[in-house]
């Protein structure tokens, strides 16, 4: 198989390098322009299993506002973002909805849950305050 | 009309006005107001769904709304009052304010220390002056994000980006995942305006980035149907030629953050013509007597986190002169800032305990030092014009500030 490679921006603090790897059959060979050890962690970690935070937002009903933010509870592996995104898209939560709030267990067998990151209390969306 | 006197009045219930608000009920003042004129407190941070909050603050990667919460909960238990959806008209140097809601109609409130905690806004089209005509579709991207993830409805189907502000990278990455078409971001200088780390939202979905690139035509007669985009050259005038035009339904603009001043401009506070924002000392206190500022209104952070901090030095410091417990600066030396750094935040110091400087620098530089004075220098490996710049005093460099009224602060890239 044929080396590829490829420019990698650390996310781990704000030197921000850009480590160039050399992959080949999906295994790091060399890396160039990590300024630390974590950095070049993290360039494996990138080639190997990329992970992200994953949030979106659901449909909520009854609720004072009509969409509910999301995260989860773990990192998610970057190949199964749109995968989780379209899993959530299939639900409506009904208000009220508490910070916190689990609302999908063990979304695709990841391991990861994915909860709530705000209250949304059970009014009309134009109801006055107190 | 109603006529109340109150010990505090913060203005604005963002992350700063709440830290704020906090941090003058934990210094013993209980007659706070806290005035927001939106119908939720918590400022921008309710829309800001993403991680990557608190990790100063609270040593946890939480999302904008889990953040926020921490700080409504603690202001809703502490008994502060708060006022939403109600509007300040006017600020006087006598610290007399002038306000108006739906439900109390006008009300003049005499408070014995304001604070300022109006936060900032965003860049619109008509500052930008893009050519071209004037359909719907362009959006700034923090009403871009409002709109998804507070009203929840996805503006455009196909988006380009213009300008690479965090917001703007941020947003590219959130059209993204809503299944929209991400065209592009356009940045006009050579290198990008938001964190590097931020970047990872345009190569995660493969969206391409126009450095050294302005959009220079808005085309459309009822919704934006293209934009065109123009290379620039060395001196950023556009080339010739080098036009290139992408079809979009939507144009959202990420092009810099202003400090909302307009309270503070006509309340005759003086600004700081650099940070568009009040110049304060050390305690956070504008030059009018017992009228502080915080946050964003004072310079465009990039973390909340240090939004919430200043906020607690400026409620501190706001209870503490209500409580007669804040002696004036011994000495209040100016500090300016020259050559490749834009600003340095507070301006005025009194090198009396160990502070630090926030300052933000115009071009990327590598091995640099700071320079305070002829004595005071501080290394830094890399400093870049999106991540603000901290300096510093300790009680060991302030032992050898020089005896001047006013300092600069500059840089010296080697």
């Amino acid at each position: 198989m044929e080396t590829e490679t490829r420019e990698i921006i650390c996310t781990l603090c704000p030197m921000g390098c850009r480590i160039n790897v050399e992959i080949k059959d999906g295994d790091v060979i060399k890396i160039e322009d990590a300024g630390c050890n974590l950095g070049r962690d993290y360039s494996i970690q990138e080639v190997k299993n990329p992970v992200r935070d994953f949030f979106t937002t659901v449909r909520v009903e009854g609720g004072r506002i009509p969409v509910l933010s999301v995260r989860s509870t773990g990192p998610a592996p970057k190949n199964m973002l749109m995968a989780c995104a379209l899993e959530l898209a299939k639900i409506v939560v009904p208000a009220p909805v508490r910070l916190g709030d689990t609302l999908i267990r063990n979304i695709l067998n990841l391991g990861i849950d994915v909860v709530a990151t705000k209250d949304i209390r059970r009014l009309p969306k134009f109801w006055k305050h107190d | 009309m109603i006529e109340r006197r109150l010990d505090i009045v913060v203005i604005g219930g963002g992350a700063a006005g709440l830290a704020a608000a906090l941090a003058a009920k934990e210094n013993g003042v209980d007659s706070i107001l806290i005035i927001e004129r939106s119908e939720e407190l918590g400022g921008v941070l309710p829309q800001c769904i993403h991680t990557g909050f608190g990790l100063h603050y609270f040593k946890e990667n939480l999302t904008g709304p889990e953040y926020i919460s921490r700080f409504i909960k603690k202001v809703q238990d502490s008994g502060i009052e708060c006022t939403l959806e109600t509007m300040v008209l006017n600020l006087t140097l006598e610290r007399q304010i002038l306000a108006v809601n739906a439900s109390q109609g006008l009300m003049k409130l005499q408070a014995g220390a304001v604070i300022l905690a109006m936060g900032c806004r965003e860049r619109s089209r008509g500052a930008l002056c893009i050519p071209g005509t004037r359909p719907a579709g362009i959006f700034t991207a923090g009403t871009a994000q409002r709109l998804m993830d507070i009203e929840g409805c996805v503006p455009g189907r196909k988006v380009l980006i213009l300008g690479s502000g965090d917001v703007g990278l941020i947003m590219a990455r959130r059209f993204a995942m809503e299944g929209a078409e991400v065209k592009g971001v356009v940045e006009v200088m050579p290198f990008p305006g938001g964190l590097d780390r931020n970047l990872q939202c345009l190569r995660d979905f493969g969206i391409p980035l126009y450095l050294r690139h302005a959009a220079t035509f808005i085309h459309g007669s009822d919704r934006v149907e293209a934009v065109t985009i123009s290379r620039l050259d060395d001196k950023g005038q556009s080339i010739a030629g080098e036009e290139k035009t992408i079809e979009c339904d939507t144009l959202v603009l990420s092009a810099g953050l202003i400090p909302e001043n307009e309270l503070s401009k006509k309340a005759g506070i003086k600004l700081d013509p650099k940070t568009g924002g009040p110049l304060v000392d050390e305690n956070m206190e504008t030059y009018v007597e017992n009228i502080f500022a915080c946050g964003n209104v004072v310079y465009v952070h990039d973390l909340v986190d240090h939004v919430t901090q200043e906020g607690e030095v400026a409620g501190r410091n706001a209870a503490r002169k209500i409580l007669g417990n804040l002696p004036p600066l011994k000495r209040r030396i100016s500090l300016k800032a020259e050559g490749n750094i834009r600003y340095v935040v507070p301006q005025i110091i009194s090198a009396e305990r160990p502070l630090t400087l926030y300052s933000r620098v115009k071009r990327p530089a590598f091995n640099t030092k700071i320079m305070m004075g002829r004595n005071i220098t501080v290394h830094k490996r890399v400093v870049k014009p999106a991540e603000l710049v901290t300096i510093e005093l300790t009680a060991e460099r302030l032992k050898d500030l020089e005896e001047e009224e006013k300092l600069t602060v500059n840089m010296d890239t080697q």
